[in-house]
């Protein structure tokens, strides 16, 4: 059951398998493209804006991914419900980072203090848009690597690749962005106690 | 486990979704319509284009620097037979001459005081000319002519003429002329004439001599950039900047001597085009396209020869007046193919109404008015 964050938009569609609505995608037809929108532009906005915060860049970013999917679906290989989801995702993401490269955001800061590991940080007790509003909080360079390393499950020498940093320093900016998170989150709780 | 809620993460947000942004269905609709392709094989079409339009226009346009063959005017004059001039003649500094001197009247002479001994005997081939120099030179006097091209006999007749240069199929203007007179350039000034054995001066010789003129208009090849806005569906309104080129040959005969002009006239306009797609489909579009255009000639060249029997002179560059402005309407059937997102390239033929009005300079806009002209270029529509 997906989570809307403000205004309902269309459904049509939602019925189809992914292998269906792969096959629509592929035979270009029209109520296919809209039926992939519909049911996964609110996913795909979610993702985006989890990296590029801001709404408008966010626009451009999924209009050209749109189009890269409808163009390169002939190529994508299916592999199962949900293949063709992680697929997008993935258009998106590095949608994302080519906007963040061009904008000159991926920046990583070197002398930002330690912050103090936390543990036991009661995640699951945060709403899913409070936790996208905390990341989306982070430094642009500490919130790149983060969402490359939780949530695209890269390795730091795979984000090292894609930033074109040095390993150490993705390992780096992942744990400072956690703990930096950690504590927003354990703030967040400690002011919404009762 | 220190990465135990990290871990968490993805499933707790697995579901998560966001309002898209406002409008991004019809951006993505739109995007559907004229998909993006990579740049580079774009950019290199684009580059090869403009190398074949480039070398289209080159070809099809070898005029400007000298006229390269004179066999098809020196043959015409083969079988006339040529009489060496001797006659030093002391021309004046600058002598108006009028282009086609047409006289109503055959048997009517024109009112010029020359030496007799300059005419040619024509009516004795074998004898040797019976000029005798001047004791005394004098300055010649010509006729006072406007200097501009005297009406034509006949009008102008279309035919279909193809370069033999590019790939283009031009669809000129031509016509045929006749008067008495001296094959000069229509409608300019000439300077000081060549004093000894010039063939120009030797085709004075042949002013009271009737005259034929044939003048051949290229079709008018128009390059443009532009920008449409649309204001409605299937509707869009436009303007830009076109580079026109208008070609003419004239060939003006009379007795043993020749004139060849041909002439090239750069207009730059401002068009102002209300358009309708007829159809549109992926990244192809039909459309119709009409409304005004303003142009200012911006350069105008003339290349002269001129020719007695097997004598050839050297051709001669001149620049011509050039103050000429040109209203129009235009109205034609466009083919675009959207290369890019927001960019198309298009090729337009149609016609064109040149509102008549006075001109320095003779070309197909002033002999005819209603004409084809081929539109081709680069628009970009907001």
């Amino acid at each position: 059951m997906g989570l809307i964050a403000g205004v309902s938009y269309s459904k049509a569609g939602s019925e189809l398998t992914e292998k269906e609505l792969l096959e629509a995608l592929r035979r270009k037809d029209s109520r296919g493209t809209r039926a992939f929108y519909d049911r996964y532009a609110g996913y795909l906005t979610a993702v985006a804006l989890r990296y590029v915060p801001d709404r408008s860049a966010v626009k451009d970013i999924l209009q050209d991914a749109f189009l890269r999917i409808f163009d390169a679906v002939d190529r994508f290989e299916y592999r199962g419900e949900g293949s063709l989801r992680s697929w997008a995702c993935r258009i998106v993401v590095n949608g994302a980072l080519k906007s963040l490269r061009g904008q000159g955001k991926l920046q990583y800061v070197e002398d930002l203090p330690d912050v103090p590991e936390e543990e036991d940080v009661p995640v699951q007790q945060v709403p899913a848009a409070v936790l996208q509003r905390l990341i989306q909080d982070l430094p642009d360079g500490y919130r790149t690597v983060f969402n490359l390393y939780v949530f695209e499950k890269k390795s730091h020498r795979e984000i090292a690749g894609l930033l074109g940093i040095k390993e150490d320093s993705s390992a780096s900016q992942f744990f400072r962005a956690r703990a930096l998170l950690a504590r927003q989150i354990k703030t967040y709780l400690k002011e919404h106690e009762r | 486990m220190k990465d135990n809620w990290t871990d968490k993460l993805p499933s707790l947000m697995e579901g998560y979704q966001e309002v898209p942004p406002e409008g991004l269905w019809d951006a993505v609709q739109a995007g559907v319509a004229s998909p993006i392709v990579p740049w580079w094989p774009w950019a290199a079409g684009l580059a090869a284009a403009a190398a074949a339009v480039l070398l289209a226009v080159f070809l099809w346009n070898p005029v400007p620097e000298a006229i390269k063959s004179d066999s098809s005017v020196a043959a015409r004059l083969a079988d006339v037979p040529v009489e060496v001039l001797e006659v030093p003649v002391e021309a004046p500094a600058q002598v108006q001459i009028a282009p086609e001197v047409h006289l109503e009247e055959s048997k009517t002479e024109p009112q010029v005081q020359t030496e007799p001994e300059t005419h040619l005997k024509e009516e004795q081939p074998g004898e040797k000319p019976s000029v005798k120099p001047a004791e005394e030179p004098e300055p010649v006097q010509w006729i006072e002519q406007p200097a501009t091209t005297a009406p034509r006999k006949k009008p102008f007749r279309g035919k279909i003429t193809v370069t033999s240069g590019g790939a283009l199929l031009a669809q000129g203007a031509s016509g045929v002329s006749q008067g008495y007179g001296i094959p000069s350039n229509p409608g300019m000034t000439v300077p000081s004439l060549p004093a000894v054995k010039s063939v120009v001066n030797a085709q004075l010789l042949s002013r009271n001599r009737p005259s034929t003129t044939e003048v051949t208009h290229r079709q008018i090849l128009r390059l443009s950039v532009g920008v449409n806005y649309n204001f409605a569906p299937r509707w869009r309104v436009g303007t830009g900047l076109s580079y026109s080129v208008l070609e003419s040959h004239y060939v003006t005969t009379s007795g043993t001597a020749a004139t060849e002009n041909k002439r090239r006239l750069t207009y730059l306009g401002i068009p102002l085009n209300l358009q309708y797609a007829l159809l549109e489909m992926n990244r192809f579009s039909l459309y119709l396209s009409a409304g005004p255009m303003v142009e200012a000639a911006v350069d105008c060249q003339n290349v002269r020869r001129s020719y007695l029997g097997q004598r050839v002179d050297p051709s001669r560059e001149e620049d011509l007046p050039c103050d000429d402005w040109r209203w129009s309407l235009n109205a034609g059937a466009g083919f675009e193919f959207k290369a890019f997102r927001n960019a198309a390239l298009y090729v337009q033929p149609g016609l064109v109404w040149h509102i008549p009005g006075p001109s320095s300079v003779e070309s197909i806009y002033t002999a005819r008015p209603f004409v084809f002209a081929l539109d081709f270029g680069l628009r970009w529509t907001l």
